[in-house]
Parts: structure tokens; C-alpha cells; sequence
């Protein structure tokens, strides 16, 4: 309706009252009905009704503007021309040669196109809406290149370096020119430094390509060295930084904009929870040691050092697999000592509770060391109750007890634990220890009857271990009947949970003895290998492991216990030995589950030793 | 094509024969084969196109036993070989020479729908892509890469360049010839639509057309004309409907000017040349920009409340093999029946199939095809619609299939028939 209305304003300018009327309503019948038409997609029908339209009121601008659009969407382009050229007449104007320009360039008359282009900018090049004209239809055609030097020779024209920023950016970026499109941006924050949001969803576009994140990397690091007091920039550089994964330069960065804003180490702990959630555990470590250093008394100090800690615990875990053993101790070693000092330092934390909760655990599954777990433990126990970190204390005050061979302190503590927990999980993790405790207690039938009521919920974290307990009690007992075999068993069992190796081996080796053929042997044997394994005695795991896949082939284990042994051998750099076991597995065992990770190392070691497949390799 | 028994199959024959009639007490077979079953007993069909690829490309022959066990191999046993059958997990056996010409001698009898095709050269293989990661997967290149089977990616530069020579076999996958990005105009501002967009348009310029659609055009026509000479031809989902488009519109423009700057020209569907196409005719480009399709030789996927995983499939032709050789070995499966999957491509209108295209798959009691196979020139076309066999509905962002977990796929071994097709033909491919 609008459109209409507008229309008819349009219509009447020229019109003289009575008779103009009668014809102005004709005429606005005559350019709906061609209106209809050309969205019909019916130009051929629409034209010769704008053509008379035009014809009588050639001045009328929306009849021109239509049948202009008309000739346009059926390619009449030396039509559309001679309109524009008619209305241009002899005073030509910046948008009527704009608009010729597109015509010319749509025709494919390049050339034409530019001249008419420089020809609209010639005519009032002292007008900022000139180039912005000119520069709107060419970023139309997306011709960038003759947009950006539209848009460069107004800022000269004009004397102004500091025109069309973000229009030469949003070009430059498009054409590919990522660095320029960097330097227009950063001129732009210095001068609109509340715009950072802006220019970082405007770098986006182009910084996910590689290219545009290597450019725009080294203008800021060039921006930063020269203007080394500018917040905006440096926050915008460590951005890209961890765009581009590089956390140890965008560390020093958030350092740096840490005492520029004099923050106190609130950028520095920022940066390290997002560092830790992407596993930069080295970064992360830096800022929040860099607090401690630079920053002892301020309000962050303590969780950063809590933090600390538990960068250190994950990162020696997560690396246990990659790194030396050596490595991971240390950061064992950190982490420890990192939560000494919270604790030491900030008593009334909320932090505190998991803080000695993570010592305590720390002391068990890292250093085994009992004593010092414990008096951590019980004061979460004693001092914080009601907090949940507590109940996991008890949880662990529990596994002391069996590590410590207190079966009856641990029975009661699990016990309580079961009935107490807060967390259901805990609680049915606390059910499944009772159960195991029977079992070393070689209580089978008090074993079973609560693994059997563990696995009846499936959803239970614990309802696999204890559907495995379950198994073993049904199959393993016998063949007298005070279950021999399975007292002995499960006493290496316990043995082997406390590391007490010796023992353990002892027992295994005496099941072995009395009762090679029981059902309990290839799983005794599978054993054996593991804690040679664990002592570091190579040889003699390996003889295990080999033994089990030997004497027992039809054994769940003997997958398993290849697989190991090529592990074994792959890690003492006898290649050619753990090729044969790793071929043996897939040759014997070829549904097991161990066969893709069989295959794997095969490859690797095929790849180490003969440098890759042959032919042409697949780009991926 | 002729496709003339190797001397080895002769040997075994004769092998067979001389056992037989043997009376010498001599069990011991004259030599060991392995035969890799392409059944339900094979533990990963993919990797054992891999494999057999890899034989070849050491330069030993590989029996294809056509509608035999799935499609299965059978290739002299050396401890290489089976290495790699086993570091692969591909099932196989170990077989005499006796029971490997019983085999033979089954597969070539008389009066039986199967035959044994030698395939002796590994083809050199190309996979049409662009460069740089793109939002969705290309399920060819998926495939190679999970087989293991090496190949090199090439686009519109190369093409152009006359590198097309050096290959026997080229796949295009999500490809649009028609130079319309996609028709993806609803991802217009995303950074990977614009790098797209900039890169075609570079490459446009580059080679001196003033627009991507008639860079396309120009690669279409090379493509075609590598078809012609003797080239293979694989084509997927998008990559299949727009190369037909591209070539029937290669004298006017039907791209809308949302996407090149101009409308289309006034009488785009009058002059549409569809003598210019390899598979299909009569069909009409959808002109509207914002419209996702491209035409309507795809009848698209089943109505929203119709689109079930479960109840949508197709069925593969069984061809003879002795008579129809290569539709038999694009269609070797384990299975009669294939899981659908849909794509911006879903399945080709039946009507709009020229005559003498042969149809390899289709969907029951509907008039459409998924997989279909031609002549031109001296060369064959093979296009397959749907995007991923393993991702009924695979949209843009999608993280890319697991092969892994998709080892026996049927709708994947149909891709990778492909792969094997040209190596079939004994003579080096002119182009």
C-alpha cells in the first residue's frame, strides 16, 4: 500500500488538476498492470506498457526506474543504457553515471565501465558521497579491487586518511588482501577503541582461513611493538593468539594487559581457566604461577593457587601416556606442593574441602603414600562433614583401609558411606567395595548376593564390575568345596590392589601349582604378566604373556596377552618381534577387539620402517 | 570392451584339469591362492578394495569373480599380500590351486550368471575437489581414505591445465558446474561460503571469464571431452544433476543474478541443448535463487512425514555377468537392497533418464533411479545420487562419517566398484 501511495504522490507531480487527474489514474492502472507483469516474470508483456508510460512522461521517475528494471532482467542492457543516457541528457550527475557504469560493466564493456566510473568521481570529487556512490555499486558487482582504488583515491581527494575505514577493510578482507584488511581495522579500534566486539566478529570471516590469521597476526604483533601501552590492541593480538592455538604468546599478552589495567592477576586466572579447558595445561601453569610471583596479596592469589594444583594433577595424568615418568613426577610433585600452600595459606576458603580432598587422593594414586593421605582426609572428614567433597574423603579414608589391609575399618567405613552418601553414585561405589570385601574375606555367598543386587540397576556406574564379580563367583568356585583355587585367587587379588607384588605372585604362583588346569588359571597367568609388568621386570612379563597366549588359546585373555607382549617388545625397541606378535594377534585372534589397535601399530611400525606406503599418498 | 581371460585363470584351468585327471597320489597343491570373499563373511569390504588395490599396484593380477561370494577376489597367495589382507582386516583364505580352479571352473560354467574378469592395472585416480576444508564431506574421498587406496584431488586449474591425461579414473562428488556455490545463498555471509565464492571467482578471472559459471561450463566441457577420449567417470549426489545442467545450458544463462551479478537470460529454458548432456534430457532448472534444488531431474527426498531411515531403500539390479560385465561390477554387493541416504541430489526422475542409459539401482514402486551408468565417446559415466550411503541425512557442519564403524557398508562399496571398473580394461586409457 505504500508503494502505491508513493506512487501516486509520484504520478501527480507533473499533473494539472481536472484532466490530469482522469489521466493520472490511468496511468496508475497502466504501471500496476506492467507492475504485475514483470513479477508474473512476464517482461514482454510489461514492457510495452512502461515503454508508453515512459514515452509520455519521460521526466516521471518511476516509470523510468521500471521500465529500466525491465529491460535489465531480460538482458536489454543497450536499452537500459539509452535511458540512462537519455536522463543523463546534458547534465550528468554521480549516481546517473554510477548507474551507467554498471550497465557498461554488465554488458561486459569493461573498460567503458571504468571510464565512467572515474568520469562520475571527476564530477564532484570533493563529496564524500561521491566514492561512497561509486564504491556501493562496485562492491555490488564485486569488483573489489577497482572499489578499493575508488575508495583510496577519496581519501586523498579528500584529505582524509582516516575515511572509509571499515568499508576498505570489509574490501581488502574480501579481496584477500588480509593484511591491509588488518591495518584498517587496527587504525579503526585507535580510534573507536569501544569497538573491539566489532572488529573481532569482522576478523572472523577471514581468520578461519590460515592465511588471513598468519596476516593478521603479524600486523598486530608489529601494532603492539610500536604501541606497546594500547589495551585494545593487545587484547585483539592475544585473541588471535589463541585463535591460532598459540597459548604461550597469548599468555604474554594477558600478562601484559593483566598489569596495564592493573588487575591483579583477574586477566591472568581468566586466561588460565580457558587455557586448562582447552588442555593448555603449560600456559594455564605460567598464569597462575605468574600470579603467585606478581601478585601474592591479591584477592585471586588463592584460587589461583588451588588451580595450580589441579592444572599440575591433570596434567600429569593426561600425560602419563606421553610423557616420561619423570615428567609426570614432577608435576605430581607441583600439584602436591601447590596444595600444601593453599592449604597452609587460605584455611577459610571455600576451595578448602576439595583442596584436601585432592591431596589426600593425590598421596594415594600418585605416591602411595598412605600416611600422608590420611591426615588430610580426616580432617575433611572431621572439619567439613557436610560438604560433599567429605563424603569422597570417606570414600577414600575407605580404600586407605584396604590398601592398609583393615578390611574391618573398611567395612565399616563403606558401610556408613552406603547408608550416608549424598550422591547415589558414591553410595553404590561404596556397595560395590562391601561386595569386594567379602570376596577377599572369601564370604562368596554374601559376595554375591550384593554384586547381585548392585547389577540389577544398570544405570549404576558400578554395575558392570559388579556383573564381572558375579561371573567370577559363578565360575570360579570349586573344585573343592571350600573353593581352594578361588581363596587363593582372590588373596593375589587383594595382594596385587595393595602392590604388595610379592605376595601376590606368590600366591598366583601357588594356584598355578596346585591347580594349572582350573578355570582360574589363564586369568592367574594374565596376572603374573601385569604385575612383572608393574615391577618393571620385562622378561618375565613377556615370558607370562606368552606363556597364557600359549597355554591357553581359547582364552578371553590371550588376545590380550599378545597384545601386551608386543607392547612390551615395541617399547624395548624390538620392532621386528612386535611385528610378529602384532601379526600373531590378527592372524589368531582376528575379531578381537584388539585388532584395530593391532592394525594401528602395525602400520606405525611398517611406517617407521619403511618410511610410508609406496605410490602416491591420498591428500586428506 | 573386451575382457579376455589372463593367462594365469588359463593355467589354473588347465591346473584343474591336469589334478582331476591326475591319478598320481600327490595332494599337495601346485600353488596357493587366496581368495577374499565379498559376502556376508567378509569382516570390512572397504579395506578389501584397498587391498586388492594394492595388489595391483605391485603388479600382480587380481580375479574379479563376478556374482561369486558377493563379488569376490581371488589372487595368487604372497606373504605381501596377505600381510596387508591382515594388517587391514579383510577376511580371506587360503586355497590350493586345486580349489581355486573348482572355483574358476564354477564361476565360468556354462549357463551361470557370473564370470571371472582380470583386473591387472591399478588405475590412476583423481577426485575432483577443491582445496581447503568445506562444511561437508565428500563420501568418495571418504571412502579412498578409509580403503587406503591413493589417489591425487585436482580442480578447476588442473582441469583446465590438461592434467585430466595423467588419470583413468575421476570422482566428483558435492559439486555444483552450474557456478551457483551450492545454491548455499543462506550461508552467504558464513566464512567458508565467501572464501568459496572469492576463490571460484578468482579462478574465473584467472582464466579469463568474466564469471564462475562459465569457468564451470568450460571445466564441464573439458570433462566431458575426457569421457569422450576414454576417461572414467564417477560422479555423487550435486556433482551428477548440475553437470548435465551445466552442459544442456552451455548457450545461455540460467543463473539467477543473485549469484553472477545478471538475471537469467529471457528465453534460458528455450535454448537449452540437451543433445549436450551425457544422462539426462527434457529436465528444467529451477531459476530461483533462494530454491535449494537445482532441478528437476532430482525428485528429492521422501515428504518430511515419509522421510524414515528404516522404510527408505533401493534395489540393485542383478545384471549377467558374462553378458553385462561392467553394470555387474558396479553392482557387486553382498546385498540386494541398499539403505537410501538423501542429498541435495536424491534420486534422478526416471523420465528424464536418456535412453540409452543403463539403470543399475532403483527405488521400488517409484518412478525414480539412485544409480545409473553410460557411454560417451570411448569413455563411461557412472553417476549415484544421495550425499553420504552412511548419514541418511547429511547436513552442512555435520562432523564426517566414521568408515570404521561402517566397514561392510553396501552403499560405500558401490563407490569403491568404481575404483576397480577401469583397472578391468587391458588397454592404458587415451585421452
Amino acid at each position: 500500500m505504500a508503494v502505491i501511495l508513493g506512487l501516486g504522490l509520484l504520478l501527480g507531480v507533473a499533473a494539472s488538476p481536472a484532466h490530469a487527474q482522469q489521466s493520472d489514474s490511468t496511468q496508475l492502472k497502466k504501471f500496476q498492470r506492467a507492475n504485475g507483469f514483470l513479477r508474473a516474470d512476464q517482461p514482454e508483456r510489461a514492457l510495452p506498457l512502461l515503454e508508453r508510460l515512459y514515452d509520455n512522461a519521460p521526466e516521471n521517475t518511476a516509470f523510468y526506474r521500471k521500465l529500466k528494471e525491465a529491460y535489465e532482467s531480460i538482458k536489454r542492457y543497450d536499452d537500459a543504457l539509452r535511458l540512462v543516457d537519455q536522463r543523463i541528457g546534458s547534465t550528468p550527475t554521480v549516481p546517473l553515471l554510477t548507474e551507467k557504469a554498471r550497465l557498461l560493466s554488465q554488458k561486459d564493456k569493461v573498460e567503458a565501465a571504468n571510464d565512467t566510473w572515474d568520469r562520475a568521481v571527476a564530477l564532484a570529487p570533493e563529496e564524500t558521497q561521491t566514492y561512497r556512490t561509486v564504491y556501493n555499486t562496485l562492491a555490488e558487482l564485486r569488483h573489489f579491487r577497482k572499489a578499493i582504488a575508488v575508495l583510496r583515491e577519496g581519501r586523498t581527494a579528500l584529505g582524509r586518511p582516516d575515511a572509509f575505514r571499515t568499508e576498505l577493510a570489509h574490501l581488502y578482507g574480501l579481496n584477500g588482501q588480509f593484511e591491509a584488511a588488518t591495518q584498517e581495522y587496527v587504525a579503526f579500534l585507535g580510534e573507536a577503541p569501544n569497538r573491539l566486539g566489532y572488529v573481532q566478529s569482522r576478523l572472523q570471516t577471514f581468520v578461519e582461513q590460515g592465511q588471513g590469521l598468519e596476516a593478521s597476526s603479524r600486523v598486530l604483533q608489529r601494532t603492539v611493538q610500536e604501541n606497546p601501552l594500547n589495551e585494545v590492541y593487545r587484547k585483539l593480538l592475544a585473541w588471535l593468539h589463541t585463535e591460532r592455538n598459540d597459548y604461550a604468546a597469548a599468555f604474554d599478552e594477558y600478562r601484559a594487559l593483566d598489569r596495564l589495567g592493573d588487575r591483579q592477576g583477574q586477566i591472568l586466572l581468566q586466561f588460565a581457566r580457558r587455557a586448562a579447558d582447552a588442555q593448555r595445561y603449560d600456559a594455564a601453569t605460567r598464569a597462575c604461577e605468574a600470579i603467585q610471583e606478581r601478585h601474592p596479596e591479591s584477592g585471586v592469589a588463592p584460587e589461583a593457587q588451588k588451580l595450580l594444583g589441579d592444572l599440575y594433577r591433570r596434567w600429569a595424568r593426561r600425560g602419563a601416556d606421553s610423557t616420561t615418568a619423570a615428567q609426570d613426577s614432577a608435576r605430581y610433585a607441583k600439584a602436591r606442593a601447590a596444595y600444601d600452600t593453599f592449604l597452609q595459606e587460605n584455611q577459610g576458603h571455600s576451595g578448602y574441602p576439595e583442596a584436601l580432598l585432592r591431596l589426600g587422593t593425590l598421596q594415594i594414586d600418585a605416591y602411595r603414600a598412605l600416611e600422608d593421605a590420611q591426615p588430610p582426609l580426616e580432617r575433611l572428614v572431621s572439619n567439613h562433614g557436610e560438604t560433599t567433597a567429605a563424603d569422597e574423603g570417606r570414600y577414600q579414608l575407605g580404600r586407605i583401609a584396604v590398601l592398609r589391609d583393615s578390611l574391618d575399618r573398611a567395612r565399616l567405613l563403606f558401610s556408613r558411606l552406603a547408608a550416608s552418601a549424598q550422591s547415589s553414585d558414591l553410595a553404590d561405589q561404596a556397595q560395590y567395595e562391601l561386595a569386594r570385601l567379602h570376596l577377599y574375606r572369601a564370604e562368596f555367598d554374601a559376595a554375591m548376593a550384593r554384586a547381585t543386587s548392585i547389577s540389577e540397576d544398570p544405570s549404576a556406574d558400578v554395575a558392570n564390575d559388579a556383573i564381572e564379580l558375579k561371573a567370577l563367583l559363578q565360575e570360579a568356585r570349586g573344585p573343592d568345596s571350600s573353593d581352594t583355587a578361588l581363596r587363593t585367587f582372590v588373596r593375589a587379588r587383594l595382594s596385587q590392589r595393595q602392590h604388595a607384588h610379592g605376595p601376590a605372585l606368590a600366591a598366583l604362583d601357588t594356584l598355578l601349582q596346585r591347580h594349572s588346569r582350573h578355570p582360574l588359571a589363564d586369568d592367574a597367568r594374565f596376572r603374573r604378566g601385569d604385575i612383572h609388568r608393574a615391577r618393571g621386570d620385562t622378561a618375565a612379563a613377556l615370558t607370562a604373556f606368552r606363556a597364557l597366549a600359549e597355554r591357553h588359546p581359547r582364552s578371553p585373555y590371550a588376545d590380550r596377552s599378545l597384545f601386551r607382549a608386543a607392547a612390551l617388545l615395541e617399547a624395548s625397541g624390538r620392532s621386528a618381534a612386535a611385528t610378529e606378535a602384532y601379526r600373531r594377534l590378527l592372524t589368531e585372534y582376528p575379531t578381537s577387539l584388539l585388532a584395530g589397535d593391532a592394525r594401528g601399530r602395525l602400520r606405525a611400525l611398517s611406517t617407521e620402517t619403511t618410511g610410508g606406503m609406496s605410490g602416491r599418498a591420498g591428500r586428506p | 570392451m573386451t575382457l579376455e581371460a589372463s593367462s594365469r585363470r588359463t593355467f589354473l584351468k588347465q591346473a584343474g584339469t591336469l589334478l582331476a585327471a591326475s591319478t598320481v597320489g600327490t595332494p599337495k597343491p601346485l600353488a596357493e591362492d587366496l581368495f577374499i570373499p565379498m559376502d556376508e563373511e567378509q569382516a570390512n569390504h572397504l579395506k578389501a578394495y584397498g587391498a586388492v588395490y594394492a595388489a595391483l599396484q605391485r603388479g600382480q593380477t587380481v580375479d574379479w569373480l563376478l556374482n561369486y561370494r558377493g563379488g569376490g577376489f581371488l589372487t595368487e597367495a604372497s606373504q605381501t599380500v596377505r600381510e596387508e589382507l591382515q594388517v587391514r582386516g579383510v577376511s580371506f583364505a587360503s586355497i590350493s590351486a586345486g580349489r581355486a580352479s573348482t572355483i574358476i571352473a564354477e564361476v565360468e560354467a556354462d549357463g551361470s550368471n557370473k564370470s571371472v574378469v582380470p583386473l591387472q592395472k591399478a588405475p590412476e585416480i583423481a577426485v575432483y575437489a577443491p582445496e581447503g576444508a568445506v562444511p561437508w564431506d565428500d563420501a568418495v574421498r571418504l571412502a579412498l581414505e578409509y580403503a587406503e587406496v591413493p589417489h591425487d584431488v585436482i580442480y578447476d586449474e588442473e582441469v583446465l591445465d590438461g592434467d585430466l591425461a595423467s588419470y583413468d579414473w575421476l570422482h566428483l562428488h558435492h559439486e555444483d558446474f552450474t557456478g551457483q556455490f551450492g545454491k548455499f545463498i543462506r550461508y552467504r555471509n558464513e566464512p567458508w561460503y565467501i572464501q568459496k565464492q572469492n576463490k571460484a571467482e578468482a579462478a574465473a578471472k584467472e582464466f579469463g571469464f568474466r564469471k564462475v559459471s562459465q569457468l564451470k561450463l568450460a571445466v564441464t566441457e573439458r570433462l566431458k571431452q575426457y569421457v569422450s577420449q576414454g576417461g572414467f567417470l564417477f560422479s555423487m549426489c550435486s556433482g551428477t544433476e548440475t553437470f548435465d545442467i551445466a552442459l544442456a545450458a552451455h548457450q545461455t544463462d540460467i543463473v539467477p543474478e543473485e549469484y553472477d551479478g545478471d538475471p537469467v537470460d529471457p528465453n534460458a529454458l528455450e535454448q537449452l541443448d540437451f543433445a549436450n548432456t551425457l544422462a539426462f534430457r527434457n529436465f528444467t532448472p529451477n531459476l530461483n535463487a533462494q530454491e535449494y534444488e537445482h532441478s528437476n531431474i532430482d525428485v528429492g527426498p521422501p515428504a518430511p512425514e515419509m522421510r524414515d531411515p528404516s522404510l527408505d531403500y533401493f534395489t540393485l539390479f542383478e545384471f549377467s555377468a558374462k553378458w553385462d560385465p561392467v553394470p555387474s561390477m558396479l553392482t557387486q554387493n553382498h546385498v540386494a537392497t541398499v539403505r537410501g541416504f538423501v542429498g541435495q541430489t536424491t534420486a534422478f526422475d526416471k523420465d528424464a533418464l536418456k535412453e540409452d542409459v543403463v539403470v543399475l539401482a532403483e527405488a521400488p514402486d517409484r518412478p525414480q533411479v539412485r544409480y545409473i551408468h553410460g557411454a560417451h565417446g570411448q569413455g563411461t559415466f557412472t553417476f549415484y545420487s544421495g550425499h553420504d550411503p552412511e548419514d541418511y541425512q547429511h547436513f552442512v557442519g555435520d562432523p564426517p562419517t566414521d568408515l570404521s564403524l561402517h566397514s561392510q557398508s553396501p552403499g560405500y562399496r558401490l563407490i569403491l566398484n568404481n575404483i576397480l571398473f577401469p583397472a578391468a580394461k587391458k588397454k592404458k586409457q587415451k585421452t
